[in-house]
């Protein structure tokens, strides 16, 4: 019966590893989730960085007014008075309504205070103090890209 | 007569003797404790939050997204990220100060203060770079806010001015991603062999039962750390866009809400007359040790006096600054 004794500072040390074990089993675990989802999700994020494809040339060049998601916004496409394709954040530079393309005036229409922009996004009336933003658009084998 | 009969009791039991420190010196070991968990924390989840991180303006908040809402625990390790780095500047504080009561920044102490002042100003530094890296209005708000008081500073004023470009973020992701943990890192490592050396123990000779009581500060630190992360994770907010400037409806959370409010109150007041101030103060505050008359002094050698004419080199720059402008 002569078993060793552990003493309390041995004791304490024990139950504070078997504590230290526990938190670093549960701890690592969402590090090794995250890694691990990381390298399999690597694509997904190659792609949000990429351009994003609008549609084929033709079939963009044939909707006047197309709009597209671009992040968590929309985006919007006109040919130009000089006749080329243009894409514009729709963002009413106001008070930051989406605009819409209004075919009969040949103008983008804000709904919201009937503010106005001609094709090349210039504010020409209402309340739009300033131009909308233009986008860049990359075209690549007969299809159309809005470039991030 | 009472301290010889102890003397003696020592000399003769030495091994009965549990050695322990003054309260105050309890205070810089375990802030100190608690800066290393911090920074441990915040070096652990900055590298893994680094790797799907896109330091491009145009998918910044993009990817911040993708990894808090497509990653498995993305989003806590960011809330992690976030909670350890806002703790660590008045937790780093309140260690100096501990320095500075304790007179520990004189004689041997200087390379202690003075890399762990540098250190505070490193973090100062990650904080401030940090919060615009995700890109969202609020912490764009936050920038601007922070740079409509720097930009009143001569000379390193212009670079806050100059407004912002897909160039001017790049460089606060380097910097906060590369520069700044480089550099805070081979502070740290200075910083830690100084008190190694240097710091009293906190328990008994043998540093046993003051490992015991690391241990469980640092459990604890990370404990609360991971609890406020879940209980209180950091959300996404609207992506930032330059375009549409700070509106009226664009708030920070209500946690930086009286920060914020304080820096724009004080960029309508402050005059680079004041910032220059805060500078020479900052400089004076690194040198105290040296500044000290009772501080029992080092023979500095060459690299402390190179430091010293570079910062009263930048002083006088800015009193050029000043007035030119």
């Amino acid at each position: 019966m002569s078993g060793s004794k552990v003493s309390r500072r041995g004791f304490i040390k024990g139950i504070l590893a078997a504590f230290a074990a526990v938190w670093a089993a549960v701890a690592s675990y969402p590090v090794y989730a995250y890694v691990r989802s990381y390298l399999s999700g690597r694509d997904s994020l190659n792609e949000l960085q990429s351009d994003i494809l609008i549609g084929r040339l033709a079939d963009v060049e044939s909707q006047p007014g197309k709009t597209f998601r671009w992040g968590k916004r929309q985006g919007i496409l006109v040919k130009s008075a000089d006749g080329k394709l243009k894409a514009f954040d729709a963002t009413c530079t106001h008070q930051f309504c989406t605009v819409r393309f209004n075919e009969a005036e040949n103008l983008f229409v804000c709904p919201c205070h009937n503010g106005k922009y001609n094709t090349d996004g210039k504010n020409i009336s209402g309340p739009p103090p300033k131009p909308l933003s233009e986008l860049s658009l990359v075209f690549k084998d007969e299809e159309v890209y809005v470039k991030r | 007569m009472q301290t010889e009969g102890i003397l003696n009791a020592v000399s003769e039991s030495p091994e009965r003797v549990k050695w322990v420190v003054s309260g105050a010196h309890l205070l810089i070991t375990y802030t100190g404790l608690i800066c290393a968990g911090l920074i441990f924390c915040s070096f652990l989840t900055g590298l893994l939050i680094s790797l799907p991180y896109s330091g491009d303006v145009r998918v910044a908040y993009e990817s911040v997204s993708f990894l808090s809402t497509r990653i498995s625990f993305g989003w806590l390790l960011r809330s992690a990220h976030f909670w350890s780095g806002k703790f660590l500047a008045p937790a780093a504080a309140i260690y100096l100060l501990g320095l500075l009561a304790l007179n520990l920044h004189k004689g041997k102490g200087a390379i202690g203060w003075m890399t762990g002042f540098l250190s505070l100003v490193a973090i100062a530094v990650l904080e401030y770079s940090g919060g615009l890296l995700s890109w969202n209005l609020s912490n764009l708000f936050a920038y601007k806010a922070g740079a409509a008081i720097l930009e009143k500073m001569p000379v390193v004023g212009g670079f806050f001015a100059s407004g912002f470009s897909p160039e001017v973020f790049r460089s606060y992701v380097s910097m906060h991603i590369y520069t700044m943990p480089i550099f805070l890192s081979g502070l740290l490592a200075v910083h830690i062999f100084w008190a190694a050396g240097n710091l009293p123990r906190t328990a008994d000779n043998t540093g046993s039962y003051s490992f015991v009581k690391a241990f469980v500060v640092l459990m604890a630190v990370l404990q609360i750390i991971a609890i406020l992360s879940v209980m209180i994770p950091v959300d996404m907010d609207i992506k930032a866009d330059e375009s549409l400037g700070i509106t009226p409806w664009t708030k920070p959370s209500w946690l930086l809400m009286p920060l914020f409010t304080g820096m724009q109150i004080l960029s309508d007041y402050i005059h680079s007359g004041f910032l220059m101030f805060s500078a020479l103060m900052i400089i004076f505050w690194l040198f105290i040790p040296l500044i000290d008359r009772n501080a029992v002094r080092l023979a500095p050698g060459w690299p402390f006096y190179a430091g010293a004419v570079v910062f009263f080199a930048y002083c006088i720059l800015l009193l050029l600054g000043e007035i030119i402008t």
